[in-house]
């Protein structure tokens, strides 16, 4: 009943100061609806356990070199070892391996590709999931023609047949292979975040898998209860070293690394949201504070109401649970704003986190996201109503009953205590306009950073090449058929005759598309082969010698492919300039030969030519790059056409005019040579750029916004601060004026007071901006000193304006006071 | 129902002490209506709120009713002031934000009292009052003497033996003052104990007592003959 009052007497308070109420209604909802966003993120890609039997269980094993770090440079696992965990280990109850294919899906009304995930017969048993429909794998379902078997996920089983109830039994066709459908997994079933995919048992019967220096194979295991990662990455780098003395030559020399397998989904994100959910706490604790000073003040100025509960019996607990009621309906309209805020925000930046999440498309606000809204709520309430409501249970009553006594002087600790809140809100605003300054700076930095290609009227396009098997497996050099000379030259020729063409190219993999990627060790002839310790690696390419018009690259040394680079000829390449940089040795490179097959008459190819730096990423800076002159190359010859060639390729067409209308009768012409080809992603090159900076700018912009946000908040501070102080020292001022001092001497008084707060809070601010900006530099690429002190300076410069600024209203303000008004007052 | 003796009160003021009130003896019956005046800054008030437990820094004896209060913690000296008096300021101190029915509420909120039986006081004091047609209305919309009657009804809701007001009509016309001060009386008639600080000679008249305060001295009081011989004599 009591509480019922106090709720409606709050309500009422509110009512009567609709300034007050709106400032900190706003202000919480700020605060709460960013760390609510945040939250948001933050429980959907690292705490929520993923949807798998006991995931704690659950490891990813990955292999790399020693010399590099594992967690970041992990590679593929060959299938002898895979088997050798799963039969030797002691701390793995199961080991499970799957890799990635991309199929055309016929035997549907519109054939197109489809993600593919060949994986071991006890993949689904050992994540501890069970199909919907139907049934999963059995043992013996990986060799021969009993692999030709398959369960889609939800997604897919959506996107090819319609959800088809009848599902089980149906035939597909996967690179034009016939594979019985026999089982369909639920909803809630997501893997490497989509339900868009065909499981298939992988067929281990072909040889060039069993082969143990390869790794193609990504690995999870299942640990036993009571072994840890650490367990079993001893173990497994004791069966490695038992396999390299029984296998020389053929067992890898790699470091082993066990992870829990969560934990290696979000690896390269944790940083970056750390520290994002870190600033965004900052504002949360600003917009508090800031609430807590205007609480104050008000509480000053409710000191009559308070000495006459006081008098008419209110003890200090009863008091002190009026004024948290208060801070509590405050909190709890700010949260409800909040949570808006943070259903906008998620709905404008779904694509941003679609892209940069596992599963991001699938944040959105749930249960678990209410119920922290309204933990936030209460603990905001608590954090900035504790102070004026323990002020307001111990406040003197006589003082409060004196006569005039809502403006009867401040005592010297409250005094200190709003002083005290000034400077914390400026030194917090510092900290955060900083911090969005720096990672808004180096991701700007990055994207300004020149293109290295030319996207205007481009177009380009994916093209899926259908497979007998799996990427990884040649068709044997005898009787492959050359993807060079049996689609890639004729559709050329077609596509150049377009009306508008002026070049046509194509590339294993374009700029910006950073799902594909193939390294390798970087061998030069002559030299000796590189310590494992010491190998350096290069993403290699092919292109044919238009591609690099088409695209815009630019020549920088030597010369690019041209028609005396035939098939017969000796195998050409061209480097990239970090390639020149970075590459131990290969200052100039033009003339040097590196190794591209085993043997043969393309054991090396010759680097001809040094292009321009075309960016991989835009978020990261340029890799070393050698791209292979796919002309010349052939299944009979090159070790690497399968990995290459044989599976995914970029078309690139330079047009005059509008070449966005020429996507048809590319179409078209790839589908005249071979209707079997999948034609994806068609698009402008200029739109492919514009969506990959797209989604950088909006972090960018919100990291900024919610600067901006402490800014505001923090001069507002200031102002609220100081406006009262003013209003309390009127009568001071008022004395001062009539007994000679100038308006500039009362005007420089308050605004003395305002530049001492300010500077004490910047001091604070700096300390703390530079102690964030040791931990950018190790979490954050690209983030460098100078960036950082640049940042610290003009954050610096502007944060006193505005502050200044805010105190300069209220120093007027005195200054302007009339003496006889001000003693009149009194 | 009071008594009180060698009470002291002093403020620190820069390296010395400021004495506000000196070594009162002081006895209050039940039932007596008592006036207090003085010059300003004689101390009339700091003994009023003394006496009212709204300051709690005085040295001496005060007893209740036979009730050592100057023995008694904050918690118990809460709990009498809350049970056994009202004060009514010149101020009115009615809270802006709530009703005049709520105003009137306030003291018995703060009391653990069963709803139905704190709304059955208030509309009984409202009706007592005369102010029924006015209980949705706030301060705002009253008159001065209409405030000061809500105050003084908030003041005795729940039957204090004291009621102790602090220039309860400096604030009002004289029309208003008087019905104020035949409300006092007739609450004086009714049984309550009243203690009223003022400087008006016509609402001195309405008690039945005088006490004059100078200096922090009880100087003069009109029931002790003795006290009043002892100043005359101190004074010739």
């Amino acid at each position: 009943m009591e509480l019922g009052n106090d709720l409606r007497y709050a309500w009422r308070q509110l009512r009567r100061s609709p300034g007050f109420a709106v400032t900190a209604v706003l202000t919480l909802a700020l605060g709460i609806g960013a760390t609510t966003t945040m939250f948001s993120v933050v429980d959907q890609v690292l705490l929520r356990p993923l949807p798998f039997d006991h995931p704690s269980q659950l490891v990813a094993i990955t292999e790399a070199s020693y010399e590099k770090d594992a967690a970041t440079s992990g590679g593929g696992i060959s299938l002898p070892d895979a088997e050798d965990w799963q039969t030797r280990s002691h701390t793995l109850q199961a080991v499970a391996y799957y890799t990635f294919n991309m199929p055309i899906v016929g035997g549907i009304d519109h054939p197109h590709s489809k993600p593919q995930l060949p994986s071991s017969a006890n993949f689904l048993s050992t994540l501890g999931v069970q199909p919907a429909l139907g049934r999963g794998f059995v043992a013996t379902e990986n060799r021969g023609a009993a692999s030709h078997v398959a369960v889609l996920g939800a997604e897919a089983w959506r996107t090819l047949l319609n959800s088809d109830p009848k599902v089980i039994g149906r035939t597909i066709t996967l690179n034009g292979t016939p594979h019985t459908i026999i089982g369909v997994m639920p909803e809630s079933f997501r893997f490497q975040g989509g339900s868009d995919f065909i499981l298939t048992p992988l067929d281990i019967s072909q040889k060039v898998i069993q082969d143990r220096s390869g790794g193609v194979l990504n690995v999870i295991g299942r640990l036993r209860p009571g072994s840890t990662a650490e367990d079993a990455t001893r173990e497994m780098a004791g069966i490695k070293q038992q396999n390299l003395r029984s296998y020389p030559g053929k067992e890898r020399d790699t470091r082993v690394l066990v992870e829990n397998y969560a934990r290696s989904l979000t690896r390269s994100v944790r940083p970056g949201l750390l520290t994002l959910n870190g600033l965004v706490l900052a504002v949360w604790l600003l917009a508090a504070i800031n609430v807590a000073g205007l609480l104050l003040t008000r509480t000053q100025g409710r000191r009559r109401e308070i000495a006459v509960r006081a008098a008419l019996g209110a003890g200090s607990s009863r008091l002190l649970r009026q004024f948290l009621v208060e801070s509590f309906l405050l909190s709890l309209v700010g949260g409800a704003l909040g949570l808006a805020i943070t259903s906008a925000a998620l709905r404008v930046s779904r694509t941003y986190l679609a892209n940069t999440f596992q599963n991001g498309d699938t944040i959105h606000i749930d249960a678990n996201v209410c119920v922290y809204v309204l933990v936030a709520s209460g603990v905001s309430a608590l954090l900035f109503g504790i102070l004026p409501a323990l002020q307001a249970a111990h406040l003197p009553i006589l003082t409060g009953l004196r006569e005039g006594s809502a403006g009867a002087g401040t005592s010297r600790r409250q005094s200190m205590t709003r002083d005290t809140i000034v400077t914390v809100e400026v030194a917090l605003s510092l900290l955060l306009l900083v911090a969005a300054g720096v990672m808004a700076r180096t991701l700007f930095e990055m994207q300004r950073r020149p293109l290295g290609f030319n996207p205007e009227k481009v177009v380009t396009a994916e093209l899926m090449l259908p497979q007998k098997n799996y990427w990884f497996v040649s068709a044997g050099p005898s009787n492959a058929k050359s993807i060079v000379t049996a689609l890639i030259e004729p559709m050329l020729i077609r596509i150049r005759q377009l009306p508008g063409v002026t070049a046509a190219g194509v590339t294993t993999v374009r700029p910006l598309r950073t799902n594909w990627t193939f390294l390798d060790e970087v061998r030069f002839a002559g030299h000796p082969k590189p310590d494992p310790h010491h190998a350096q690696n290069t993403n290699v390419r092919a292109a044919t010698s238009d591609y690099f018009r088409a695209m815009g690259v630019s020549l920088k040394e030597g010369r690019l492919f041209s028609a005396d680079d035939s098939v017969g000829a000796p195998l050409v390449a061209v480097v990239n300039e970090t390639f020149t940089r970075q590459i131990d040795g290969a200052r100039s490179p033009v003339g040097m030969q590196i190794e591209a097959s085993e043997a043969g008459a393309h054991k090396y190819a010759t680097i001809v030519g040094v292009v321009a730096d075309a960016r991989q990423d835009m978020n990261e800076s340029v890799k070393p790059e050698l791209l292979l002159n796919l002309g010349q190359m052939s299944p009979a010859v090159d070790d690497l056409y399968p990995i290459l060639v044989s599976f995914h390729l970029d078309l690139v067409v330079r047009a005059q005019t509008q070449p966005e209308a020429l996507i048809p009768a590319i179409t078209r012409i790839v589908h005249d040579l071979n209707p079997a080809v999948g034609v994806n992603h068609a698009e402008l090159m200029q739109t492919s750029v514009d969506d990959t900076m797209g989604s950088q700018t909006l972090a960018a912009r919100l990291l900024t916004l919610f600067a901006v946000a402490a800014l505001v908040i923090a001069a507002a501070g200031l102002y609220g601060l100081l406006a009262y102080q003013v209003t309390q020292q009127i009568r001071d001022f008022g004395i001062r004026i009539a007994l000679g001092a100038q308006r500039n001497d009362v005007l420089w008084l308050v605004l003395r007071r305002a530049i001492v707060l300010i500077s004490v809070g910047a001091s604070l601010g700096i300390a703390a901006s530079l102690g964030f900006s040791r931990i950018a530099r190790s979490v954050l690429s690209g983030v460098d000193v100078h960036n950082i002190l640049l940042v610290i300076e003009a954050v610096t410069a502007l944060l006193a304006v505005t502050c200044i600024t805010a105190g300069y209203l209220p120093a007027r303000r005195a200054a302007q006071t009339d003496p006889m008004q001000a003693l009149r007052h009194e | 129902m009071i008594d009180i003796r060698n009470l002291e009160r002093s403020y620190k003021t820069g390296a010395g002490q400021t004495w506000v009130l000196r070594r009162i003896d002081l006895k209050i019956d039940r039932g007596e209506f008592v006036t207090l005046m003085g010059p300003s800054g004689a101390g009339k008030s700091s003994l009023l709120n003394a006496i009212a437990l709204l300051d709690d820094q005085w040295l001496g004896e005060y007893y209740f009713d036979g009730d050592p209060v100057h023995a008694m913690g904050r918690k118990q000296r809460a709990e009498l002031a809350k049970r056994s008096m009202g004060m009514v300021f010149q101020s009115y101190h009615l809270l802006d934000e709530l009703t005049v029915a709520e105003n009137i509420d306030l003291p018995l909120s703060y009391k653990n009292m069963p709803r139905a039986e704190r709304q059955a006081l208030v509309a009984d004091t409202l009706d007592r009052f005369n102010i029924v047609g006015k209980k949705d209305l706030f301060p705002s919309q009253l008159s001065g003497g209409q405030q000061q009657l809500v105050g003084i009804a908030r003041a005795v809701i729940h039957n204090p033996a004291l009621l102790l007001a602090d220039e309860p009509t400096g604030n009002l016309h004289s029309e208003q003052a008087k019905e104020i001060m035949e409300l006092f009386k007739e609450l004086n008639r009714q049984g309550t104990t009243i203690l009223q600080v003022t400087h008006s000679e016509t609402n001195a008249s309405y008690g039945n007592r005088l006490l004059e305060v100078r200096d922090g001295w009880l100087v003069n009081d009109s029931s002790n003959p003795r006290l009043n011989a002892a100043q005359e004599s101190t004074t010739r």
